[in-house]
């Protein structure tokens, strides 16, 4: 991620948490303001362990997790610290995936407990947004189909001029229309003020297109890549090479840092700059790169030097 | 600590009313089957597990807790919390239970002034307000004391397995826990009859309306210094918590 002279929102540098069966290892990661970073993965890579190490709901092994240059893990620190840590949550919204309140309170009861916690919280906002996304103030909470509940949560995230959000999958589930009105939504809050920025932890990379700045990926709880999300969609591609074309690409070397996949019929070759890869190949087959085939290729892919040994054999 | 209790009331806003209707609905049943109104003053008795246990479970439904941790509150802001949430709820019930018996007495009284041939066995002899008021007041405030303590040394020992593992997973220790403190009530007690001591020697304490109303206080008193105790133990642990 860019240096933009301000301190992170979020950060979490060399992060490590040790289960029994998974290791979070040494995990670099952070939200600079004014921008939206996009956190895929696939599932179990380690996304909500992250999000939970950030929020201080789980005690990090090792490096660091920081939300405005704090810890959120309360273990040992005196009683003001502990109220600091609470006091950076009032600017931070976060959205888990799925509804987060008891299935029997009411939605109005929400507007009840929310003010309680946040001494920012507006109400009326909260109405605005409940009037907006059709909630009817007299449903519980189990009663809320999975997308009304989202925007019920994300409602609460807005409503208390919260300056970062950590959202994790909160578009899961969704159908388009509401997916594409709640990333109008984020676009809004990122226009509303400076400084603000969004985490959104998501399986569906296409809402990450249209809204983010980086991409960051896990895979078995290690940092696959951080990039900007235009050095994916601007600048890389995908090569749809025959064999004997792949040959000729591993002739011709210099494309360090592709990755490729065998399929059945071709061998797809992600290309970190594509423009470079079509002036030296134009008779090849490119596709522009975006955020899934990306992950995919990074993820399953083999990288190319692996190629050249076998090739010259 | 404020916002963890306002945030527990508005969870507990939607069952209050089944809430306290269970406990004065258990309450009328020991109160007939003993005769006595004042067994109402401990319904708290049943409001205490009732409230922990429903406040619990909230915590784990669709993962509240950990989204509560998230918001502006720290852990020790949610313990303190939901220990004065869930005393403000004894003390509440405690008084719902005394103004409830009032109510039934006076109700009697009346009854049985309009009606000298009305034949309520116990509750006739117990319920004229003008002349036994002092035993009245003897019997709510040590049913009372008994409902508030007993349901403080409860809490105070439940509290802390919830807080440590969860309600689903804490109320697995419970049963052991009354077991074993049961088993030491009984060598206690096993100790103090073959000492030689006779319980029946501290009947004649208890004539003294005063001495029955200074012990209700007493105890009350040592069950909230366990119940503040317990608090400790909770902080302690809920701090080391992963949610």
């Amino acid at each position: 991620m860019t240096d933009t002279g301000c301190a992170p929102l979020l950060e979490a540098s060399g992060l490590t948490k040790t289960y029994s069966d998974f290791k979070l290892d040494g995990v670099n990661l952070a939200v600079e303001p004014g921008s939206v970073v996009g956190l895929v993965g696939t599932n179990g890579a380690g996304k909500t362990t992250l999000i939970k190490s950030l929020l201080g709901l789980v005690r990090p092994d090792g490096g660091q997790a920081k939300l405005f240059g704090r810890s959120m893990w309360e273990d040992g620190s005196p009683r003001a610290a502990a109220q600091e840590a609470a006091q950076v949550k009032e600017r931070v919204g976060v959205v888990f995936d799925g509804v987060s309140f008891p299935g029997e309170l009411r939605v109005r009861d929400v507007a009840r407990v929310m003010p309680a916690a946040y001494r920012t919280w507006d109400t009326a906002l909260f109405g605005c947004y409940l009037e907006r996304f059709g909630l009817d103030g007299r449903k519980r909470v189990k009663e809320l189909s999975r997308g009304m509940g989202m925007k019920l949560m994300l409602a609460c995230a807005l409503s208390h001029g919260a300056d970062l959000l950590i959202l994790d999958e909160a578009t899961a589930g969704l159908d388009p229309m509401a997916r594409e009105e709640i990333l109008g939504i984020l676009r809004d809050f990122m226009a509303g003020a400076e400084g603000r920025g969004i985490l959104l932890a998501t399986h569906i990379t296409s809402d990450l297109e249209h809204i983010a700045d980086y991409v960051v990926c896990l895979d078995a709880g290690k940092l696959a890549f951080s990039l900007e999300k235009d050095a994916i969609s601007d600048m890389a591609g995908i090569a749809r090479c025959r064999a004997s074309e792949f040959e000729q690409v591993l002739d011709a070397g210099g494309f360090e840092g592709a990755r490729f996949v065998r399929n059945s019929l071709n061998i797809d070759v992600l290309v970190p700059d594509r423009r470079a890869f079509a002036r030296a190949f134009p008779h090849i087959a490119l596709d522009k790169a975006d955020i899934e085939s990306y992950m995919s290729l990074t993820l399953k892919g083999e990288p190319i030097e692996s190629a050249y040994g076998s090739a010259r054999h | 600590m404020f916002s963890m209790i306002k945030c527990d009331l508005a969870c507990l806003r939607g069952v209050a009313r089944s809430l306290a209707g269970t406990a004065l609905f258990v309450a009328a049943i020991f109160a007939l089957a003993m005769g006595a109104s004042s067994v109402l003053c401990a319904a708290t008795i049943v409001i205490a597990p009732s409230v922990v246990s429903r406040l619990m479970a909230y915590d784990e439904q669709n993962n509240w807790q950990a989204f509560r941790q998230a918001l502006p509150l720290s852990r020790g802001q949610v313990v303190c919390g939901r220990y004065v949430t869930v005393a403000l709820c004894v003390f509440a019930s405690l008084l719902v239970g005394v103004a409830v018996a009032l109510l039934i007495d006076l109700g009697i009284s009346v009854a049985i002034s309009i009606h000298p041939d009305l034949q309520l066995n116990s509750w006739s002899e117990l319920l004229d307000l003008s002349l036994r008021l002092r035993d009245l007041v003897e019997l709510f405030v040590a049913c009372g004391a008994a409902g508030v303590a007993v349901s403080f040394f409860g809490l105070a020992l439940t509290l802390p397995f919830m807080f440590r593992f969860g309600f689903t997973k804490g109320v697995r220790y419970i049963p052991l826990v009354f077991v074993a403190l049961s088993l030491l009530v009984f060598l206690g007690m096993e100790g103090i009859s073959s000492s030689g001591f006779d319980p029946a020697g501290l009947a004649p304490l208890l004539e003294n309306s005063a001495t029955i109303i200074g012990i209700s206080l007493v105890v009350v008193l040592i069950s909230l210094v366990a119940y503040g105790l317990s608090c400790l133990i909770s902080l302690r642990l809920y701090k080391t918590r992963e949610l």
